[in-house]
């Protein structure tokens, strides 16, 4: 009986993240349309990139093992796994550590750096279903070389996997990244250092294989290309199922890893932060 | 815990800031842009107390004197330099869940609701975070929103309301989950007189009905004196008072006021002969009196003057206050200290 009154009790306590997501969904329906410019805003560089490629692949049919139209899906997709994955949730930390509004998240049965990973999903949500349009706008636009994956049931539940996977390792690094605030209290040039580190060795830029060996081996030992690299290239069809299953247990790996980490950095950094902002 | 046990203990509680200083101009700053100078600020030093259930205690003290930080240490916020505490039988720092369910914090410079959604959501989500089955929380809402006539205020955005109608939800948010100690740190800050007012009655209603543990700070007398049978004059991080606020006037204010109205005009110097003179116009005197001297100097007044009308009072809480954090005020604290 006991053991019934603990698991309902952990229920009731997981429901306060799960309402947190869904308010932070009506919170952003409040600027809807700032969530669809923000969808804009996370294709440009994807944009950018097909129409350099397209005028690099003049004469060739293969680029690093991609062809044209794989390699625009690839940038596609890359900007919709991207937009949808890429939490945010330092800054949230960042700008709560500095006015203070921290101080009282405090002293409320939460985890903090949890409750800020459940805001930033509800917020990913509706930007994802909000700036879908946008998506399907450029698919139209590029239809002559989008490749509409074709997959097995199996790889589609893969891909649920190591996107969900791919979203808990960034909001992860997010929560870990302010958590310096705690020390430091402004940390945007550490983020800004990291973030564009990420931009390259994630495979968001340009697809991993392409990069010089030294940073391929860089980008290998990262994180990073378990979040947007490989779901796109579960999605263009490039890993097989077991390869998935794999990677799965890799980004597993990473989790625990940036779970203890979080943990570390959140008890050393309340124990030393100062409550500033009266 | 026992029952015999005090709900808030603290014991030589201590913080220390450790704060960086910019030397001045731009040569300061490319300065301490390679070395720091480290200077350490102490907030709250070596205090202690005890607080029993039920209690409504007010921290009173100017801007800086360790007020909030106490109470940031008493709700788990901030961990100690040195000291212990231990708040409803816990150690707060350590943040356990089954403590953090009982306690709030309202902080009158800091939202908690979620600025562009109507309290009510924001609510909604209190309730899952402090776990209140779905009846009580209805029923707590219906007596809150009540007792602080909010009406359908709870539906507007939080942005929409005036300050006073977002302190009266953010109170409200603080209390659906009935918690055993109410920490309240500047409630009244920034707004106007009459809602001032208002919010203090409520309070003092609410703890009234509850018999809720709770601590004020506030740099508002009018709050400590209205709503505090017991308060804590704190300055410099260190505890200079622990008593009854009408006490403290008794035991520190060395004069009384005598307010006159005379039946005609009198010259001011003849006024000047009883005392002090602190307002004169005429008709109307006030005079400071040493307090031995009142019976002698208030007989004299009725015999030689033309008086229609005599009053005679205690100073102002306000101005034993301002005595206590001068100099003067210090020196007789060093006299009485350990008789508070």
């Amino acid at each position: 009986m006991s053991e019934v009154a603990a698991l309902v009790r952990r229920g009731a306590g997981a429901r306060k993240y799960l309402s947190t997501i869904v308010l932070s969904i009506q919170d952003a329906l409040t600027y809807r349309a700032s969530a669809v410019v923000w969808m804009l805003v996370d294709f440009i560089p994807s944009v950018v990139m097909i129409l350099v490629w397209k005028a690099a692949y003049s004469g060739r049919t293969q680029v690093g093992g991609y062809s044209l139209s794989e390699m625009i899906t690839y940038y596609l997709l890359t900007g919709i796994i991207s937009g949808a994955l890429t939490s945010h949730a330092e800054w949230t930390f960042n700008w709560e550590v500095r006015d203070g509004r921290l101080t009282p998240q405090l002293a409320r049965p939460i985890h903090y750096p949890l409750v800020v990973i459940c805001r930033e999903t509800g917020w990913l949500i509706t930007k994802f279903v909000v700036g879908l349009p946008v998506f399907l706008l450029l698919v139209y636009i590029f239809r002559d070389y989008f490749l509409i994956p074709l997959l097995s049931g199996e790889t589609w539940l893969g891909l649920a996997v190591v996107a969900f996977l791919g979203y808990v390792i960034l909001s992860e690094i997010g929560a870990c990244l302010g958590c310096i605030s705690l020390w430091t209290v402004e940390a945007a040039g550490m983020f800004g250092l990291w973030w564009s580190a990420s931009s390259v060795l994630s495979g968001s830029l340009l697809p991993m294989e392409l990069l010089p060996r030294p940073l391929y081996a860089l980008a290998y030992v990262m994180p990073y290309r378990w979040t947007a690299y490989f779901p796109v290239r579960v999605l263009l069809g490039k890993i097989s199922e077991t390869e998935i299953w794999h990677g799965a247990l890799f980004q597993l790996g990473w989790v625990a890893v940036l779970t203890l980490l979080l943990a570390v950095l959140w008890k050393a950094g309340t124990r030393r932060y100062e409550g500033w902002g009266g | 815990m026992t029952e015999a046990s005090p709900i808030i203990l603290a014991e030589d509680l201590t913080r220390v800031f450790v704060t960086f200083r910019k030397r001045e101009g731009l040569l300061g700053s490319l300065g301490s842009f390679v070395h720091r100078q480290a200077t350490e600020k102490v907030a709250v030093d070596r205090v202690s107390f005890r607080i029993e259930r039920g209690e409504l205690v007010g921290f009173l003290g100017p801007n800086g004197a360790g007020k909030t930080t106490t109470l940031k240490l008493l709700s788990g916020i901030l961990h100690p330099t040195s000291g212990t505490a231990t708040v409803l039988g816990h150690v707060p720092w350590r943040r356990e869940q089954a403590f953090l369910r009982r306690i709030s914090i309202v902080m009158g410079q800091k939202n908690q609701l979620w600025w562009d959604l109507p309290a009510q959501d924001s609510f909604l989500l209190n309730r899952d975070v402090y776990q209140i089955p779905e009846r009580r929380f209805r029923e707590k809402m219906e007596e809150l929103t009540s007792l602080l006539e909010l009406g359908d205020l709870t539906k507007e955005p939080l942005r929409k309301l005036s300050l006073g109608e977002r302190m009266k939800c953010e109170l409200v948010g603080s209390l659906l989950h009935s918690p055993a100690v109410l920490f309240l740190d500047e409630p009244t800050i920034g707004l106007d007189v009459v809602t001032q007012k208002r919010l203090r009655d409520l309070i003092r209603e609410y703890c009234r009905r509850t018999g809720t543990t709770t601590i004020l700070t506030s740099h508002y007398i009018r709050d400590i004196e209205e709503l505090c049978e017991r308060a804590l004059i704190i300055d410099s991080g260190r505890i200079i008072y622990d008593g009854n606020l009408r006490r403290l006037v008794e035991r520190h204010a060395t004069h009384k006021l005598i307010t006159v109205r005379f039946e005609r005009n009198v010259p001011p110097a003849t006024v000047a002969r009883f005392g002090e003179v602190a307002e004169n116009d005429g008709l109307r005197a006030t005079l400071r009196v040493a307090r031995e001297r009142v019976p002698a100097a208030a007989a004299q007044l009725l015999h030689e003057l033309p008086v229609a009308d005599i009053a005679i009072e205690d100073i102002s809480v306000e101005e034993v206050i301002r005595l206590l954090f001068s100099e003067k005020g210090n020196a007789l604290l060093r006299e009485g200290e350990g008789s508070a």
